[in-house]
């Protein structure tokens, strides 16, 4: 018989889920949009999972989950709660081993994550506090534009002279850039300037655990593609696009994490 | 403890035996001083009156701690005390004897002449821990007066508590050029609003050559002669051998207890062992930090001799670079009971330098003169920054630590600049770092809950530590 495990990653902006089997494969995954609840986005994640893998019913016959997000204390269901530090190095290196360093950009932080050779988490630092660099910021910012988050990520690839944004605080940055669109710039070179000034300030909070290669982008951000070419144009060092969602590497180690611990049985918290 | 230890060692009596010799204390001070100054003191200085804090605290240790280690900390609140005491008493009954000194500037000279030594920091040190509201409201007061909002927040409430008259009035001001620059600029405001004479001991930057000791020693020497102008005393050489004799014993135990620290599991660490060493600046050379010395020594001694420990589940010994923030005094309390970590040593307590020859004047005032060069902070913050990494990675290796915490206070310049290469060192060597940001004395900047989360995030990502 089968044994499936699942990671839980429950953020501020999406919930998503990851289901793998005993050979480590992965055999499901979903994602849908947080509710106000973590618990109730969490069972209504895994149920979609589930719902695709043959011989899976209900979460019951789960043999082990891991809870990650910010929303991971909330899962009363989960064998066990990890920070999404320790999930998406987890979830990097499975993916890519070789990967040593991890800029997580999630909708309300963002990380940047030293990882060893093991693909354990040797050093990391994170913003909390301010907005500027995380999903919300984006969001904010292509709502500024009139457009969705995904025709906002494609819109500075056409920029020819990317205007330089200066304001570090998002708030103010807001007003800057609708200050710009009304005196008619090139929208593209706006948003160039957008996303250079957020790939800045990833790099230079990347740069306090001291970038190593190979570096990879997780989180939803990592699917902003005009902000992974700035990066790529800031840093000297390949970044690397992993062979699998980005934004599901979270949920990816927390189900690896999750086969890992479930080997032996525990109690449910 | 003398005879009276029977009591401090029993479980029933500890916490009367304390009370009782707090109360004789003020008992004392009361008569001496006269009931109406005490009183006024009180009304006056509103930084005395907030003990409340300080016992949630003990009541909060004595959950996890062994009684002993429990009662080091009633050993510290007492030695604090007496100190106190001690002020109050020379400012009240000698006011001209009364002299304000940096926290970097051992009283070990003004002690031997006779004066008054107070070190104007040490409110403001223990302050945010009893009453963190009230520290930022001085932090608000020098930020009004004109004092630079993103300097140190401890030199900050410093010049907050004496723009609101909140000390004695001294003959005189020492300060110095150590252990920073925000420090060092405080006591020009101080000196304007009190009209009072500071003299600035210039320590070299690079003190460690042979002529810049020599000169700092001829700064000494230029420090007690102001003093003698200043208050019309004389140093008393038969005195300062005495005093620095003192030092001498105190210093003994020091070392005698951190070689028991040494060992796993720590007979004593944390608050206790930072909080004793404040001692040395507040009172170098006096008899009561000789006591506090062979108390915690004691204790230590006790714990190791029935094969005890400070905590039941010692897993983690930490090393502390900077100071500990001072706004969340539970910290390590938090840290002993939810991870079994316990703070060995930290760079503050790191007071290393040799025993002070008594042999001649010359070797008394050099060797004075070196211990205040080579004093914490004094030596982390100046100079090459080897004087910085050198210390911490031989105080890892003979305490025989798991992990460094890098306190990283935000108004610290001189440790946040070196922050990239502490990070490479500890990487280098395998060594699990935290940085963590917080601010001395402000809870405005971090929270104690934001402390919490980051050393949280630590544990939880980087020991593997499974809660």
């Amino acid at each position: 018989m089968t044994s499936y495990y699942a990671g839980c990653d429950i953020g501020s902006t999406t919930g998503k889920t990851v289901i793998i089997n005993d050979a480590g494969e992965v055999v499901s995954s979903a994602m849908i949009d947080s509710t106000i609840d973590p618990e109730v986005t969490a069972i209504e994640v895994l149920s979609r999972a589930i719902g695709t893998v043959n011989g899976l019913e209900d979460m019951k016959e789960l043999d082990y989950i891991v809870g990650t997000g910010y929303g991971r204390i909330e899962l009363s269901f989960a064998h066990k709660n990890i920070s999404e530090i320790t999930c998406h190095a987890a979830g990097a290196n499975s993916v890519d081993p070789l990967i040593r360093t991890v800029i997580d950009i999630g909708g309300q932080d963002c990380k940047a994550i030293a990882l060893g050779d093991g693909g354990n988490v040797i050093d990391f630092v994170m913003n909390d506090k301010c907005a500027a660099g995380t999903g919300r910021f984006f969001e904010a910012v292509s709502r500024a534009f009139q457009m969705s988050l995904n025709d906002f990520s494609q819109l500075s690839l056409d920029s020819t002279k990317p205007i330089p944004i200066s304001s570090q605080c998002s708030v103010f940055a807001e007003s800057e850039i609708i200050s710009l669109i009304s005196q008619r710039k090139k929208p593209a070179d706006i948003a160039a300037g957008v996303q250079l000034s957020v790939a800045k300030r990833l790099l230079t909070l990347a740069r306090r655990i001291g970038v190593k290669e190979r570096l990879t982008v997780t989180g939803g951000c990592a699917k902003n593609v005009g902000l992974i070419k700035a990066l790529r144009e800031g840093i000297d060092i390949e970044v690397v696009e992993l062979p699998f969602d980005a934004q599901l590497i979270g949920a990816l180690g927390a189900a690896i994490l999750a086969r890992r611990d479930g080997v032996q049985p525990a109690r449910r918290t | 403890m003398g005879s009276y230890e029977i009591f401090a060692r029993n479980r029933f009596t500890t916490t009367p035996y304390y009370l009782a010799k707090v109360i004789s204390l003020f008992a004392g001070l009361t008569l001496s001083i006269g009931p109406l100054n005490l009183r006024r003191y009180f009304r006056q200085y509103k930084w005395l009156a907030r003990p409340n804090r300080q016992l949630d605290l003990m009541k909060e240790a004595r959950k996890n701690r062994s009684r002993e280690y429990w009662q080091g900390m009633f050993e510290v609140v007492y030695f604090l005390l007496r100190y106190l005491a001690t002020v109050l008493k020379g400012a009240t009954q000698e006011p001209e004897k009364l002299i304000w000194h940096e926290d970097l500037v051992p009283p070990e000279i003004i002690h031997a002449m006779g004066l008054v030594p107070f070190c104007v920091e040490a409110p403001g040190i223990i302050l945010p821990e009893l009453n963190a509201e009230l520290t930022e409201y001085f932090i608000d007061v020098a930020e009004n007066s004109g004092y630079p909002g993103d300097i140190c927040s401890l030199p900050k409430s410093t010049i907050g508590l004496i723009m609101e008259d909140q000390f004695p009035p001294p003959r005189a001001i020492i300060s110095s050029n150590s252990p920073c620059d925000g420090g060092m600029a405080s006591y020009l405001p101080i000196e304007q609003k009190l009209n009072v004479p500071v003299f600035r001991l210039d320590l070299p930057y690079n003190f460690t050559q042979p002529k810049a000791l020599e000169y700092y020693e001829q700064e000494v020497k230029s420090m007690i002669e102001f003093l003698e102008r200043r208050t019309g005393k004389k140093l008393d050489y038969d005195r300062l051998k005495e005093v620095c004799e003192e030092r001498n014993r105190a210093y003994e135990y020091t070392l005698d207890t951190w070689d028991m620290i040494k060992s796993r599991p720590a007979p004593i660490g944390s608050e206790v062992l930072f909080y004793s060493h404040l001692c040395y600046p507040l009172y170098g050379g006096g008899r009561i930090s000789t006591e506090l010395m062979r108390n915690i020594c004691d204790i230590a001694r006790r714990i190791i001799s029935r094969g005890g420990a400070a905590i039941p589940n010692e897993k983690y010994r930490v090393i502390l670079w900077n100071p500990p923030p001072l706004i969340f005094p539970e910290i390590f309390i938090w840290m002993e009971y939810t991870y079994g970590a316990i703070m060995v040593m930290d760079m503050i307590t790191y007071n290393r330098h040799p025993f002070i020859d008594t042999t001649s004047k010359e070797s008394m005032l050099r060797d004075l003169a070196t211990i205040m060069a080579y004093g914490p902070m004094a030596r982390h913050t100046r100079g090459p920054v080897e004087n910085f990494f050198g210390d911490l990675f031989r105080i890892y290796r003979e305490f025989q630590a798991d992990m460094i915490m890098m306190a990283a206070h935000i108004g610290c310049k001189n440790t946040r600049a070196v922050l990239r290469m502490f990070r490479e060192y500890c990487r280098r060597d395998n060594i699990p770092l935290l940085v963590f940001d917080y601010d001395l004395s402000d809870t405005r900047i971090t929270s104690p809950d934001g402390i919490k989360r980051q050393i949280a995030d630590f544990m939880d990502n980087v020991m593997g530590h499974s809660r």
